[in-house]
């Protein structure tokens, strides 16, 4: 009788490789930024600027040096969390990163939370419809809005949202920041306001700050969730008709236990196409964080390549590069935690 | 932004050397079996009709101030004016050549690219092939969007300069689907069957591993066209794709969302709608495409 | 048989598609009590669809028409879902086909064995742990403990078949439903699960339905057969009485096309008619 390795094991070898795929993302994130053709300092200026300008430029940003001495700083400034400094803020860019990713983590996380409460019930109950008439119902449905979903660009929807909610009905805040003008920022703990809110029991904060995720959130839940409930009502639909169901009803097992098996089996599919999302959410709520001037992490990153600065544009790309590839392995360790046959 | 890409199907439908069709017979059980399909190809059509006729087709010019600005729609302004007095209609009409040209021709040139050079790593099982399938694995964390905007940033504002971008993104996807169906594919009974029958390779890649490969790999590019849409329509939106006074869906929204507050919806609402029309139509046609591969494997 | 004796009776069982075929027509059939029957036929022929009717688990795509069903006693056709699930595991057990596709392969075996357990008798965790342990030592594993951890996809076919005979025995039933038990099972193993079957049988007086195209199966295992085609029972009777003197055509080709005898004398059976 075979046997699969134990999850341990499993995990450490995973992790074995981790410090060497960590050194081929950043290399990675270094060489694409580098593809991009183009003198950097010279767009940072602009057109109208003199050769000496561009010149100094190079010389005061270090990239003058050749291309090796200068992977050479990107590295070493790495090991000591140093990503450089920002051309636009003159800031260092671990602090301008730092400053606005709790927002991004915040709308993010929510939007995934959202999206499986409502993708995972949803799914579950479009394939438990059976047979017959509302089994087809059901599924056009889902179809249809994995369709219309997938359709849509977000930012559009977003305005659509405004437009309705803002401009017509007035029962949700402006698209001008996480906080209204006159509620005061509730005292950094975390870094996260809606943490932080409700830590300090700053309830004003806390609803300021949750009224204006509000239609981002549900923009981009709308759009995340569609391919999630498909997904989920497709694979509960396979496991509802499987041998193993079969043979569990046939058996006397509860519904109860019987569904709980198919959700068992289909827990770790439905996961990676959650986690490949969330991963894609770091740089994909971008144009949504724009339109509604949340301030967050994709929105630094755009600025800083319309504005051309190499610093943070490194180093936008080198995090949100290493952030996927952390999910991306966290999943794994979470497929291999569920799914034994994966190991 | 979709993620559907980087989901794409990776069976390979061998079975066997693909069934010719059979004439009008066929074009009827098509229509009732894949409505979708159909439906689909008919709006993609359209689209690409209305743009290539717009010059002719459309009631004003795409870029002449014809007066009044931001004139809710109305008589004579089917879909009103924006801030600088343009035909929202008139400009959504010739908006579809540029925006469904990017996508056809971004998609058309990562197709010509990818499956070839796929195709020929997966058959050959080269190592370089393999070295290429992981280098652009590890490119796929980074965010998508970014580095699109950075390359069109650097690069400028042309359409031209965006259907490179668009094709340069995608075609490592249907270089890797095309290597991994080819994979599979060459271990297939038939294929081993032609080899040692003595076919030459290039005779077995066009007769066989083709046809099989096609399906996902269609399915796949129609997907893809419509994601290209997408994200033509976000960078054009940000501004650094296609800039007015070009007419672009994107660009258009962009510029009306800036009257959004005021209650002036037409300039943002229209050209959205455009754009999920023209993506919704490659969705129902890759869907009608899966579901027919599908079917023709529970069939075997 | 007298009638009331009968442990199962069927009644004009008719099984229909969605497109509107028929799969079983109009069957009759009964079983006593501690008798092994046997359902023979090809495939198509229809005999899993009868049973996977007489416990109210067909397929999407196929339902009941029209019948009675009578189990123990009960009406089960009558009774609604209630009297189903009253019925199954309990009353009447499945073997199932493919043993390893059978178990949540997401789970290991033991805990599957546990709820099975719990499910029937509302025993602890640990009373029916060790059930489990006794089940699997009866069906011959030296270790029930590796088996009761390991995963499905671990298991070889001919140890998944016998953990599903375990489970079988944890839910103690009336009646043992054997679907083509040796399904994929090399000729050694065919004859250890059926040995095993049949002796757990004996043991606790159990009675057996035996659904298979293995005619040598049919032949050393059952008492009596009913042999099916399309949908309709085409023959039934002992079963030693039936293969020394098959009463119906199709009986003899089936019997003609698998004897060392025939075979010689050149028979073939009708192309899609048998399968081996």
């Amino acid at each position: 009788m075979g046997s699969s390795p134990s999850f341990g094991a499993f995990a450490v070898r995973r992790l074995a490789l981790l410090l060497p795929q960590l050194f081929v993302v950043v290399t990675a994130a270094f060489v694409l930024i580098r593809l991009v053709p183009g003198d950097p300092a010279a767009n940072f200026l602009g057109g109208s600027a003199t050769q000496e300008a561009v010149d100094q430029l190079r010389v005061k940003f270090g990239i003058d040096q050749s291309i090796l001495s200068q992977y050479g700083e990107f590295l070493s400034g790495l090991a000591h969390g140093d990503l450089g400094t920002s051309w636009r803020t003159s800031q260092a860019v671990t602090q301008d990163i730092g400053d606005r990713f709790p927002v991004t983590f915040q709308l993010i996380t929510l939007t995934m939370a959202f999206s499986l409460l409502i993708a995972v019930p949803g799914g579950i109950m479009v394939a438990a419809l059976g047979r017959g008439r509302r089994s087809r119902a059901g599924r056009a449905v889902s179809r249809g809005y994995g369709l219309l979903a997938g359709a849509m660009p977000e930012f559009w929807l977003g305005l659509l949202l405004i437009l309705v909610f803002f401009v017509a009905l007035g029962v949700a805040p402006g698209p001008f920041g996480l906080l209204d003008s006159d509620v005061a920022p509730p005292q950094s703990i975390t870094g996260f306001v809606l943490v932080d809110a409700l830590l300090t029991g700053n309830l004003s904060a806390f609803s300021s700050a949750a009224a204006h995720l509000a239609l981002p959130v549900i923009t981009l839940t709308f759009v995340t969730a569609a391919p999630l409930l498909r997904m989920t009502a497709g694979e509960m639909r396979q496991a509802l008709g499987s041998d193993y169901v079969r043979f569990a009803r046939a058996m006397g097992l509860s519904k109860g236990r019987v569904y709980r098996y198919a959700l068992q089996s289909t827990a770790a599919p439905i996961l990676t196409l959650a986690g490949v999302q969330y991963a894609v959410l770091v740089g994909g709520a971008v144009l949504i964080e724009r339109i509604f001037s949340l301030g967050g992490f994709g929105q630094y990153g755009v600025e800083a390549v319309l504005a051309s600065d190499y610093p943070a544009v490194l180093g936008f790309v080198t995090v949100a590069g290493t952030l996927a590839f952390v999910i991306y392995l966290v999943l794994d360790l979470v497929q291999g935690a569920l799914d034994p046959r994966v190991r | 932004m979709s993620t559907m890409e980087s989901i794409a199907t990776n069976d390979a439908t061998a079975a066997g050397p693909r069934l010719p069709r059979r004439g009008a017979a066929a074009a009827a059980r098509a229509w009732r079996r894949d409505r979708g399909l159909v439906a689909g190809l008919a709006i993609i059509a359209l689209v690409a009709l209305v743009g290539l006729l717009a010059p002719l087709i459309a009631p004003h010019p795409q870029a002449e101030s014809i007066g009044a600005s931001l004139q809710p729609p109305g008589a004579g302004h089917l879909f009103g004016t924006d801030d600088v007095g343009f035909d929202v209609f008139s400009r959504v009409l010739y908006a579809a050549r540029v925006d469904i040209g990017i996508a056809l021709a971004a998609t058309a040139l990562s197709l010509l690219v990818g499956v070839p050079l796929g195709i020929l790593a997966g058959y050959t099982r080269s190592y370089a092939g393999e070295l290429a399938a992981r280098v652009s694995d590890t490119f796929q964390a980074f965010p998508v969007f970014i580095v699109a905007l950075g390359l069109a940033a650097a690069a400028g504002s042309k359409a031209s300069n965006l259907v490179f971008i668009v094709a340069f993104l995608n075609a490592p996807i249907y270089f890797r689907l095309a290597r991994n169906q080819t994979r599979v594919l060459r271990n297939a009974p038939f294929v081993e069957a032609s080899v040692v029958a003595g076919e030459r390779t290039p005779r077995i890649l066009v007769r066989h591993v083709l046809p099989n490969a096609a399906g996902p790999l269609l399915a796949q590019a129609s997907v893809n066209a419509g994601w290209a849409l997408l994200l033509t329509s976000g960078l054009s939106f940000v501004g650094a794709g296609v800039r007015p006074p070009t007419a672009e869906w994107g660009a258009m929204i962009a510029n009306g969302s800036e009257h959004l507050l005021g209650g002036e919806w037409w300039p943002t609402v229209f050209p959205g709608l455009a754009i999920m029309i023209t993506v919704l139509a490659f969705g129902l046609v890759s869907e009608a495409i899966s579901k027919r591969i599908q079917g023709v494997r529970d069939e075997r | 048989m007298s009638g009331d004796d009968a442990l199962l009776r069927v009644e004009g069982l008719t099984v229909g598609s969605a497109g509107g075929g028929t799969v079983v027509d109009g069957l009759d059939l009964e079983l006593a009590r501690r008798e092994t029957l046997g359902l023979l036929g090809g495939s198509g022929s229809g005999k899993s669809t009868t049973m996977r009717a007489v416990m109210d688990l067909l397929p999407r795509g196929l339902q009941r028409r029209g019948g009675r069903i009578v189990f123990d006693g009960a009406e089960l056709t009558a009774g609604g879902e209630r009297a189903w699930a009253a019925v199954r595991g309990r009353g009447i057990a499945l073997i199932p086909q493919d043993p390893k596709a059978s178990l949540v392969p997401v789970a290991r075996v033991g805990p599957q064995m546990v709820a099975l357990h719990r499910r029937h008798h509302g025993s602890g965790r640990a009373a029916a742990r060790k059930a489990a342990a006794d089940a699997l030592a009866r069906v011959r594993f030296p270790d029930p403990d590796a088996v009761l951890a390991a995963f499905p996809h671990e298991l070889s076919g001919g140890m998944a078949q016998r953990v599903t005979i375990a489970m079988a025995l944890l839910a103690d039933p009336v009646l043992l439903v054997a679907d083509e038990p040796t399904t994929g099972l090399d000729v050694v193993l065919q004859f250890s699960v059926l040995q095993l079957l049949q002796e757990l049988i004996a043991d606790r007086g159990m009675s057996m339905i035996l659904i298979s195209h293995d005619l040598g199966v049919i032949a050393n295992y059952t008492d009596r057969l009913c042999v099916m085609r399309d949908g309709r029972i085409v023959e039934r009777g002992v079963t030693a009485e039936v293969f020394e003197r098959p009463a119906h055509a199709y009986t003899r080709e089936l019997i003609a096309a698998t004897t060392i005898e025939g075979i010689d004398a050149g028979a073939r059976p009708a192309a899609a008619e048998v399968s081996t």
